[in-house]
């Protein structure tokens, strides 16, 4: 998996990235919480990638912060939170004040979590 | 089906409207300014009509009496999701149809949510078992009481019960009153959800995970926080 994703093009992680949080929204809604968690851990391995990238790809992420799918929203914000704090802080108010559970509710447990001091984005 | 519900929404607007116009009274109170939902019609006796989500009654009243409120709201903001017209056959695939539809429904205006259940309600008949837990997901934040049983409710448990057990607190403080909320069916199983899903908040382990070996403060923190974020409590 780490070597195939390390043959792709940024642009095509981003693609990937894409593909996959919305398998990860499907999964929620269809409560198969196994499936969402190796679909988080492939989300995982493709933000490593990117971040390990000249000038830390990750900001390729930015770009979804418009995405029509609410779960690529969140988790386009909450991985690029130490590359852009503030734009990304208004996406995942913006999420958290949706209404758009379960994704609402995640969003809203990470702001409380910054405050917390138990979220640290690297 | 999302036609159906259209034409459906359509038609029991026309028939509020045909409703509202029979039932007008000019002289009917209104909420006085300064309060919630000031300048508002209401029936006189305090509620007001445009409280929507509280329970079974306003289902009644909306079914039996006119509202001019929902009358005047009853525009759906968005489509909505796609509703079998037969019941599916798995749990898994009717708990994603009352999510989505919950959802839906939380995103309508308040005065318009119980004529939009009712529409759906009368296009896909097999959704009326679970009308209270879709209902109650729209809710609006409840406080901590669970002494009386409410349909559409569970009891939730603020510090997850079965970790903290196999963490070694006691069940008397596990089941204490203290620690336990009845909150809409639906948020709870999306809580529930949240606790073992991974996370980037918590190094990529599920927030379950992380709270193992943690003390009771800790653990209370992130279950009202949870409570709060998921729309069950005020902040």
């Amino acid at each position: 998996m780490t070597r195939m994703l390390q043959d792709m093009q940024t642009s095509q992680l981003v693609e990937r990235f894409i593909d996959v949080c919305v398998a990860q929204n499907e999964a929620l809604l269809d409560d198969r919480l196994a499936k969402f968690s190796r679909l988080f851990e492939q989300m995982r391995l493709i933000l490593e990638e990117l971040k390990t990238r000249p000038g830390d790809q990750r900001s390729a992420l930015l770009a979804l912060y418009d995405h029509p799918n609410v779960q690529v929203r969140l988790k386009a914000a909450k991985n690029t939170l130490a590359i852009a704090p503030e734009a990304t802080l208004e996406v995942i108010r913006s999420i958290a004040a949706s209404g758009e559970y379960p994704q609402a509710g995640e969003a809203g447990m990470s702001l409380s979590n910054l405050e917390r001091g138990i979220f640290r984005p690297t | 089906m999302r036609s159906l519900l259209w034409g459906r929404v359509v038609e029991a607007k026309l028939h509020d409207l045909e409703r509202a116009v029979k039932a007008f009274d000019p002289n009917q109170p209104r909420v006085p300014a300064g309060n919630p939902g000031g300048g508002q019609w209401t029936g006189g006796s305090g509620g007001g009509a445009s409280s929507g989500g509280s329970g079974v009654d306003d289902r009644t009243n909306a079914d039996h009496r006119p509202s001019n409120v929902i009358l005047a709201s009853f525009e759906p903001d968005d489509e909505p999701p796609k509703i079998p017209q037969e019941r599916p056959p798995t749990s898994r695939a009717r708990s994603r149809v009352y999510k989505e539809l919950a959802r839906w429904i939380a995103r309508q205006a308040v005065g318009k949510r119980i004529t939009a259940l009712l529409t759906i309600l009368d296009e896909a008949g097999w959704l009326e078992p679970a009308i209270d837990s879709i209902r109650t997901f729209a809710d609006p934040p409840k406080g901590l009481d669970v002494s009386t049983p409410l349909p559409g409710y569970d009891v939730h448990h603020i510090v997850e019960q079965t970790s903290a057990l196999r963490d070694g607190f006691s069940p008397s403080r596990v089941n204490a009153p203290e620690n336990l909320v009845r909150i809409p069916r639906l948020k709870h199983w999306l809580i529930n959800a949240w606790y073992q899903t991974p996370n980037e908040d918590f190094d990529w382990f599920t927030p379950r995970n992380h709270l193992r070996g943690k003390g009771w403060e800790e653990r209370t923190q992130t279950g009202h926080d949870a409570l709060v974020r998921f729309g069950v409590l005020k902040e």
